[in-house]
Formats: C-alpha cells, sequence, structure tokens
C-alpha cells in the first residue's frame, strides 16, 4: 500500500511553481472573499468549480484547498474589526476578537487569528496525511455491501447533525438522492425523467446543480437584504504601541494548550461528516473558558478566545478530508465540492482512490502543506489589505457574484439550459432554507446518490434479493444498526427528553 | 405592562402560532410532492423492466418512499423552524425574475449586451449611484469577463 516513490512523486508535483502559483492563488481569493462579509469561501469554491476546467487534477484541487482555507483566515477578518463574521465558521472569533480591537489592538488580535488558525490547519492537515492511508487501506476491504451501508448511516448522521430537524433532513437526503437519478440508470441504461431534454441523459449537471442550491440563492438574499448605504470599515489607529501591533512569541506560547485543545477538538468534529467548524469553535470556546483560570476575562477581549475559536475552525477543514479522501463520503460542504471538483476530472473519491490515484492524493498533500505556508504569508503581509477589502460595496460584489455564476455554468455546461437548471435549483433551495429544510444534506444527496444506487445495486445482486443473507456481511449489519440508533439518538431522544 | 406592549405579546405570539403552523404544514406539502412523485412523476418517465433486481425506478421510488414517510413524521411531530421574511422574499423573488429576464436577453442578444444591463439594473435597484463602482460593475467586469474568456479561453459565451 505504501510506496516511498509516489509519496515523494505526488509531493515533488505539488511544489511545482505551476502548482505552487495556484495554491497561491487559491489562497489569496480565499482570504479575500473570506474578508467580504457574506460572501465566504464556499461560494467562492462553487463559482470556482467551472472555471478548474481547464486545468488539470492536481492544480484544479489544490486551487479550491487553497480557496478554502484561505477563506478560514480572511473570515476572522471582519469578525474581529467590525463584529460580523465574513464567514460562519468564525462567528465564535467575534466574541474576544471584536472587544480587543475595540481596547485599540486589531492588528494584535487578527495576527493572532492568523496563528492559530495556521497551528490548528496544520495539525489537522498531519492528522490527515498519517491517518487517511490507514483508514483507506480498512475500507479497501469493504465491499459494496459494506459501502452501501455505510453510506446510509453517514446519511442518518448527516441528516441528524445538520438543519433543526432529523426529519426534514431525511427528506432533504432523499430528494437529493431522487435528483441524482435523473438520466440513465446505471443496470439498464434506460434515461429517466429527462423531460424531452436530451442534454439530461447524463443527469443533472453537478455544477448546476452545487451554485443553484448554495450560492445563487445566498447572492440573492444579501441583494434583498441591502439597504441604504454600506458603513464604513474600521481604520487601524496610527498611535497604535509597537507591542498591540503583534503577537510576540511569548503571547503565542502562553496560548499552546488552548491551541492544541482547539486543534484537537475540531479535528475530531471534523472527521464526522456533518459536524461544522462553527460548532468546533463554539465548543473549543466553551471548554477553554470552563478550564481558565480567569473566565471572566472572555467576553471582553482575552487572546486565549480567538486562539480556541480560530484554532478549532481551522482544523476541522483539514480533517474533513478524512472521510472524504478515504471513504468517499464529504463531511461538510467544502469538502462536497472538492468531491464535485474530482468527479469532473474524472477522479472517483473512495478508497480506491489511494490505490488508483495515490500521486494525485500524495500531490493534494504536498498542496495542503504549502497552503498553509502561503497561507501564514500571505495573511501577513495583506492583513491591512483584506481589511479595507471589507470596505468593497455589496452592491458591487453580489452583482458580480451572480454574473460569474452564470458564466461558470454556461461554461461548463455548454449551454443556457445548465443556467436555466441553476436558477431552478436556486428557487428550491431558497423555498428549502426558508423552512429549515438543508440545502447543505440535499447537495450531499446529490453528490453520492449514483455511487448510492450503484453500490445498492451490486449489494442486492451480492445477496440475491435474500435479506437472511445479510449475516455475512456482518460489518454492514452493525453500519445499519448504527444507522438505526442514529436516527433514534437525534430524533426520538430528543422528544422524549423534551416531552418530560 | 402597558396594553401598548400587551398587544405586541399577543401579536409576537400569534406570529409564533403562525410559523409553527407554516413549518407542520410544511410536511404536508412536501408528503403531497411525495406522493405526486411516487403515482405520476415516477410511472411516466421511467421504463418498465422486468428483470434485475434493481430497476430503473427502484430507486427513485425508494426515495419517494422516504420522503412521504419523514414528512408525515415531521408532520405529526413537528420540529425545527420556519423562517420567512415576506417582504425579504418578495425582493428577493423580484431579483430573482430580473436576473432569469436577464437570462432570456442573453439568449437573444449576446452576453456583451444583456450582462452589462443586468448588472446595471442590480446596481441601481439596490440603490448604488457612486459613478465609480456603476462603471466598475456595468462595463470593467463584464468586459472582463468577456475578454478573458471569449479571447483569452478562446471558449464561447452565449
Amino acid at each position: 500500500m505504501f510506496d516511498a516513490n509516489i509519496v515523494i512523486a505526488g509531493i515533488s508535483d505539488a511544489l511545482t511553481l505551476y502548482n505552487l502559483f495556484f495554491v497561491l492563488l487559491g489562497v489569496i481569493i480565499g482570504q479575500l472573499v473570506g474578508a467580504l462579509p457574506g460572501t465566504g469561501p464556499v461560494m467562492a469554491m462553487a463559482i470556482a468549480i467551472p472555471f478548474t476546467f481547464a486545468l488539470d487534477p492536481l492544480p484544479a484541487i489544490a486551487f479550491l484547498v487553497g480557496v478554502n482555507k484561505g477563506g478560514l483566515v480572511g473570515g476572522a477578518i471582519p469578525a474581529i474589526l467590525i463584529n460580523t463574521p465574513g464567514t460562519p465558521d468564525a462567528a465564535a472569533t467575534t466574541l474576544d476578537g471584536f472587544p480587543l480591537t475595540q481596547k485599540g489592538k486589531p492588528e494584535k488580535a487578527t495576527k493572532m487569528a492568523l496563528y492559530s488558525s495556521i497551528t490548528g490547519d496544520a495539525f489537522s492537515d498531519i492528522v490527515l496525511f498519517t491517518v487517511s492511508p490507514l483508514i483507506a487501506a480498512v475500507a479497501l476491504k469493504m465491499g459494496p455491501m459494506e459501502i452501501f451501508a455505510l453510506m446510509v448511516f453517514a446519511f442518518s448522521v448527516i441528516a441528524g447533525l445538520v438543519g433543526d430537524s432529523m426529519a426534514k433532513g431525511i427528506v432533504s437526503a432523499a430528494l437529493g438522492l431522487f435528483c441524482a437519478t435523473v438520466g440513465l440508470d446505471p443496470e439498464h441504461s434506460t434515461p429517466r425523467f429527462i423531460f424531452g431534454f436530451f442534454e439530461l441523459y447524463d443527469g443533472l449537471p453537478l455544477v448546476s446543480v452545487a451554485l443553484g442550491m448554495l450560492a445563487v440563492p445566498e447572492i440573492f438574499r444579501r441583494l434583498a437584504q441591502i439597504r441604504g448605504k454600506i458603513s464604513p470599515a474600521v481604520e487601524f489607529s496610527k498611535t497604535q504601541k509597537k507591542e498591540d501591533r503583534r503577537v510576540s512569541w511569548t503571547e503565542y506560547w502562553s496560548c499552546r494548550y488552548t491551541l492544541l485543545r482547539g486543534s484537537i477538538i475540531g479535528t475530531i468534529m471534523g472527521a464526522i461528516p456533518g459536524l461544522d467548524s462553527s460548532a468546533a469553535a463554539f465548543m473549543t470556546y466553551a471548554t477553554t473558558k470552563q478550564t481558565s483560570k480567569d473566565p471572566d476575562s472572555f467576553g471582553k477581549g482575552n487572546i486565549h478566545g480567538i486562539a480556541a475559536t480560530e484554532s478549532a475552525n481551522s482544523s476541522v477543514s483539514g480533517a474533513n478530508l478524512i472521510p472524504m479522501l478515504t471513504l468517499g463520503i464529504p463531511g461538510n460542504i467544502a469538502a462536497a465540492l472538492i468531491i464535485s471538483a474530482l468527479m469532473i476530472h474524472g477522479v472517483q473519491p473512495g478508497p480506491l482512490l489511494f490505490h488508483e490515484q495515490g500521486r494525485l492524493i500524495y500531490g493534494l498533500f504536498g498542496a495542503l502543506m504549502m497552503a498553509n505556508v502561503l497561507n501564514l504569508l500571505s495573511g501577513l503581509l495583506g492583513l491591512r489589505l483584506w481589511s479595507r477589502v471589507i470596505r468593497s460595496p455589496e452592491s458591487f460584489i453580489f452583482p458580480t457574484a451572480l454574473l460569474l455564476c452564470i458564466v461558470g455554468v454556461y461554461m461548463a455546461t455548454g449551454g443556457l439550459l445548465g443556467v436555466a437548471i441553476m436558477f431552478i435549483f436556486a428557487f428550491i433551495s431558497y423555498l428549502m432554507n426558508a423552512f429549515g429544510y438543508s440545502a447543505i444534506v440535499f447537495v450531499i444527496g446529490f453528490f453520492l446518490g449514483e455511487r448510492f444506487e450503484l453500490t445498492l445495486s451490486q449489494s442486492l445482486n451480492l445477496i440475491d434479493g435474500e435479506p437472511t443473507l445479510l449475516i455475512y456481511h456482518p460489518i454492514a449489519l452493525v453500519l445499519f444498526a448504527l444507522a438505526i440508533s442514529s436516527v433514534y439518538w437525534f430524533s426520538i431522544r430528543p422528544t422524549k427528553r423534551k416531552q418530560r | 405592562m402597558t396594553p401598548r406592549d400587551q398587544s405586541r405579546g399577543v401579536a409576537a405570539q400569534s406570529s409564533r402560532k403562525f410559523w409553527m403552523t407554516l413549518n407542520r404544514i410544511s410536511g404536508l406539502v412536501i408528503a403531497v410532492l411525495g406522493l405526486i412523485l411516487l403515482f405520476w412523476i415516477i410511472p411516466r418517465h421511467t421504463e418498465t423492466v422486468d428483470y434485475a433486481w434493481l430497476r430503473p425506478a427502484t430507486l427513485p421510488i425508494i426515495t419517494a418512499v422516504i420522503v412521504i414517510i419523514s414528512s408525515i413524521v415531521h408532520l405529526i411531530f413537528p420540529s425545527g423552524k420556519a423562517e420567512f421574511d415576506i417582504a425579504l422574499a418578495l425582493r428577493a423573488g423580484l431579483f430573482f425574475v430580473i436576473s432569469l429576464m436577464g437570462l432570456s436577453l442573453m439568449y437573444f442578444v449576446g452576453f456583451l449586451i444583456a450582462a452589462p444591463l443586468l448588472v446595471m439594473v442590480l446596481m441601481l435597484l439596490i440603490g448604488e449611484r457612486r459613478p465609480l463602482w456603476l462603471i466598475a460593475g456595468i462595463v470593467l467586469i463584464p468586459l472582463a469577463m468577456w475578454s478573458s474568456i471569449e479571447l483569452l479561453l478562446n471558449r464561447p459565451l452565449p
């Protein structure tokens, strides 16, 4: 399984100037969009996917990973400076970041966020490099029945954790799976739900669905919310003391246990499909406050508060690639978008990925490492610039983003039908979000749909339609039992508790 | 508590009840959608095959049944919430319709004319009046996109 030549070749692929350029570009774009409240790396990744068609798989994926990582750093900047998180992940950073700005130390706060973010990110990447090949080796021993059962289990967990109700989560996942059945069926190659459009023989375009469900409704929502003038952003005071502009080594080192705690919590939560980074950030913040000798200082500009939240939310980004690369199950929406990009480039995520595309995966690991280094450099150099970016008017950003979505989908699908599908899904997503049905679960269901149907078909053939033969697949049985128990855990148990 | 506060409290309570009811009704709507899928759309848009374990309609039927069962569960035991700002939704709907009109215009007159018009309408509707930002959004961005895609990448735009 482990071949040093492939590892070295993969990492050296990532270190070419060409690939490093795309990592750097991704990091810069990520930091830029992260710094703009309301946009964020997910929207940027969704818009960027069609533009990566012209690239090879490694620079394309490295670019998207760079956008994601840069976005996590950028998101903290408006959270700290104007008390408005650039991304939902940075919501917890406002708790101590903004009070520190009010004390006249905005640069110290943003730099601490940057260092903490890089620390957490690097920690989770190291775990990803070491753990993923081992999990993939175990996953390779799994047959279609086990993979099918694993997907059922993953759906039950994701439906329970994402969104506000288990029943709604299951509806979203089922609707996503249903939409994935559009096109030719895998066993008989007969067309389904094409409504006379021959372009739909290949199924609904991934890019149209991803952008339609995630980016476009958010653009419409933000456009609808704009009222009056954009308020000016914070200015860096020229009278700041030198020690208030930087984070000393002593200050950073004093946060080592906080950073480690945040990184561990974030990595564990990131590796579980369905849990998002804001949950990790708030959990770490609460734990850090509880264990602190001076809990009253939290919420008033304590540097440990920033260290806790930023290390936790950034460590999620590397960890959620663990289930994606090893099992083909996206842990969160950023991972789902990376999966869609891999699929568009003809790479099928899952346990075979390490075997069939080892060089690409180790190249991706190399790109992840370099993204951390470039994130740090770009963050240090661009901090002041990004803080000015906050002042760009939304009236300019969102119409531009909408135009980018239209152009991107047109290029990817080669026609206006793809763009029309994107708008239909934007409408569906808007309604789903309004009534509490998770668009994220829908998209994950849609991405996994094709594989779900294939493994279901293989499993039914394996057991020849005889359910009693399931006893020869104990792992699958355990996973089915876990799926049922997670439905109980996330829906029936809380209801009973409430009744009490 | 003043009578004004009391009436505000009553209004808030009735508003909460309204949204809770709407949340519950969303289960009914989804259940009806599931039934339409199961009895109307799936039979008409899948082919009948009389062999193999997984037929073209098998997974769609499974998902439709799951949708119906889950939405009925939600109808009986509603949880979560529905949050729908009608004024905001109408405004978002307006932008949606404008974008669709922009898309239709792109089909007839092409990107280079329709894109600046679409951006201009959106920016003016939001309330942007600063000439520099208007020029950047209406002229520079569509032109940059067109030149980078049509001229540099040599790919066609509508």
